[in-house]
């Protein structure tokens, strides 16, 4: 786990970034000099009205896109340019990510959704579905273990998602408007167990939102307009 | 997925099968005429104006060429057949020398003639360059040792004449004639030898034609004959006499093969090719249909190689089923077809399909296989490995 020795030190650096992409011939310019910095045991908010590039910033941190300049630092780690293998080993094994949609694999169990990130971690089948079990228990969800995901509710299908992103005790976790789709008790719920996540595992959290009443509660909001952070 | 199984199988087990029949038939073919026309056939003298044959040396090995043949006189026949055999004897692969006299009779019985070629031979060295003894089907070789005037027929004379073992024939030749016993009938299954050929020993051949020496012709066996044309150059470049292998005698009916085999082969490969694409597009709108779970896996660490390894499994696993399949439908169509009843007679002598047992044709269509199937996961496979999870994440939101 990255910075777990040292605790008061920004687990996460951002600097300057940049982004833009092409939705067929318009260019949008996504990002425009984004910098911040999140600490473990941190849950972070980032508000800001639709197409402000929260979502796209989320990508970049989540190393599943490429800024066009900038860095991004973990720990001491530049990873904004390595390769595609650093990256993808730390998407399994220091980054977890919980979608709006949950994107759980829908031919899949929830215990198997969840043991996904262990089967590519390499642990043992039999292994990873007794922790991914015991996950889902600590979520609620002892009783569905066996369910597919597209049988579950749009609640539960969200905790298995969030489990999932837990599984492998990542140093940051991602959550891009966990509660969106969800109902008032479902999403207090969600963030409930974000919260108890960053604050139990040393994990620094960081969500996009549009729920005011969510980011209230998080230890730190970043506000964002025309892809910049307008207010910290 | 399971149709292009299927096309797999079916490839696999038709290729094998077609090829066990051509190369069958060929193989069949080649022992024919080396049973009864030998491996090689030494002739006609010929002087060396230019010396023609050339001894070259690749990589070490010495190859012998036969260059130009437009300056060479030739001599009909053998004038000193003893020598030449001494010669041919010393050549460690030749294993049977038969010195023939051949020449046109024509057999005469009460009511019937029939224009024959007759070959005058001694029967124990012309079993060792031929398979005579194996297509006598009547009568026997110890009748034609036994009986100076006996004579071998082919079964195609036989029967126009209705003749049979122990009848007396008439043999009237370009000089004499002579009252002969038939000793044997044979059948070699080519048509032409078994209608105009008979065997009579070689004192009363040359009696025949009144020819008491030269003229003759020899007839080889040698151990390893698919050397025959490297042997026949060394022969012809040691003896001066023109030395044709079966290979250059026989050369129309074996392109004939060769075209068989190679056209049954790109037939049937284009059942495979046919489920290669089955499998290419299968896999295509594999990828497309999972490109947002393929997403999913790459956010939380599989690897492209990951990806692509999924659909590469998939197409292993098939690949793998299929050849297992087309080799036992392959195997058991293969025993099938040669127990399916079909007399062939013209250039060889067969009451059944002929299919030769060659494991090549087994890797050969496995190979074959094994490209199309690989191609048609490989492309898909690869397209899978370059989505971009990002991408598709803000697509589908």
């Amino acid at each position: 786990m990255i910075n777990e020795n040292y605790p008061d030190q920004p687990l996460l650096r951002v600097q300057n970034l940049e982004h833009s992409f092409a939705i067929g011939e318009e260019n949008i310019h996504a990002l425009r000099g984004v910098s911040f910095e999140a600490k473990i045991r941190e849950v972070t908010a980032i508000v800001g009205p639709s197409g402000c590039g929260k979502s796209t910033l989320l990508y970049l941190l989540g190393l599943l896109d490429r800024p066009d300049a900038g860095e991004i630092m973990f720990g001491n780690k530049s990873v904004s340019q390595a390769s595609d293998q650093v990256r993808t080993e730390l998407r399994n094994k220091n980054l977890g990510f919980v979608f709006q949609f949950h994107f759980l694999i829908k031919e899949l169990t929830a215990c198997e959704n969840v043991s996904m990130p262990l089967f590519k971690a390499g642990i043992e089948r039999k292994e990873a579905h007794k922790r991914a079990r015991s996950v889902l228990e600590k979520l609620g969800l002892g009783d569905k273990t066996e369910r597919f995901a597209n049988k579950l509710s749009g609640g539960e299908q969200q905790r298995v998602a969030i489990a999932r992103a837990m599984i492998n005790s990542p140093s940051l976790l991602l959550a891009d408007e966990p509660t969106g789709n969800l109902d008032s008790e479902n999403s207090k719920k969600v963030f409930q167990l974000l919260l108890r996540f960053a604050r139990e595992e040393n994990t620094a959290v960081i969500l996009v939102t549009h729920n005011p009443e969510i980011a209230d509660k998080c230890d730190r909001i970043l506000r964002m307009k025309d892809g910049q952070i307008v207010r910290n | 997925m399971l149709m292009s199984l299927s096309g797999i199988i079916f490839g696999v087990s038709f290729f094998v099968i077609t090829q066990a029949q051509t190369s069958g038939f060929q193989e069949y073919f080649i022992k024919t005429i080396l049973g009864t026309n030998g491996a090689i056939r030494i002739s006609d003298r010929f002087q060396d104006m230019e010396g023609t044959v050339r001894k070259l040396s690749q990589n070490g090995n010495n190859i012998y060429k036969f260059q130009d043949r437009e300056s060479t006189k030739y001599v009909e026949g053998i004038d000193y057949p003893d020598k030449i055999r001494n010669a041919l004897a010393a050549i460690p692969s030749v294993n049977g020398i038969s010195e023939i006299f051949e020449d046109n009779a024509i057999l005469l019985t009460k009511s019937k003639r029939q224009s024959i070629q007759f070959h005058g031979i001694k029967i124990l060295n012309h079993l060792l360059a031929s398979d005579l003894k194996a297509q006598i089907v009547q009568g026997s070789i110890s009748n034609f040792l036994s009986d100076k005037m006996g004579i071998i027929i082919g079964n195609r004379i036989a029967e126009r004449l209705n003749l049979k073992v122990n009848d007396r024939v008439n043999i009237v030749g370009k000089l004499e004639n002579f009252q002969l016993r038939v000793s044997g009938i044979f059948e070699s299954g080519i048509s032409d030898i078994d209608k105009k050929r008979c065997y009579i020993s070689l004192p009363t051949a040359r009696s025949l034609s009144g020819k008491r020496f030269g003229g003759s012709i020899f007839q080889v066996g040698i151990t390893a004959p698919e050397k025959a044309p490297q042997i026949a150059a060394q022969i012809q470049g040691t003896i001066s006499h023109r030395a044709v292998s079966w290979q250059e005698r026989e050369k129309v009916w074996l392109d004939v093969f060769k075209a068989l085999r190679i056209s049954s082969a790109i037939t049937v490969s284009s059942i495979l090719l046919l489920s290669g694409l089955g499998m290419f597009n299968v896999f295509a709108i594999m990828v497309i249909e999972k490109t947002r779970d393929i997403s999913i896996l790459r956010s939380i660490g599989f690897t492209r190689a990951d990806i692509s390894s999924v659909f590469l499994w998939q197409g292993v696993i098939v690949l793998f089923l299929g050849i297992i399949g087309g080799i036992i439908c392959g195997v058991l169509g293969t025993y099938i077809v040669s127990k399916i009843p079909m007399k062939i007679r013209g250039i060889l002598k067969s009451d059944s399909f002929v299919v030769n047992w060659d494991y090549t044709h087994y890797i050969w269509a496995i190979l074959i296989a094994s490209v199309f199937v690989g191609l048609a996961t490989w492309i898909p496979a690869r397209r899978a490995a370059k989505i971009e999870p990002a991408k598709i994440i803000r697509e589908t939101l």
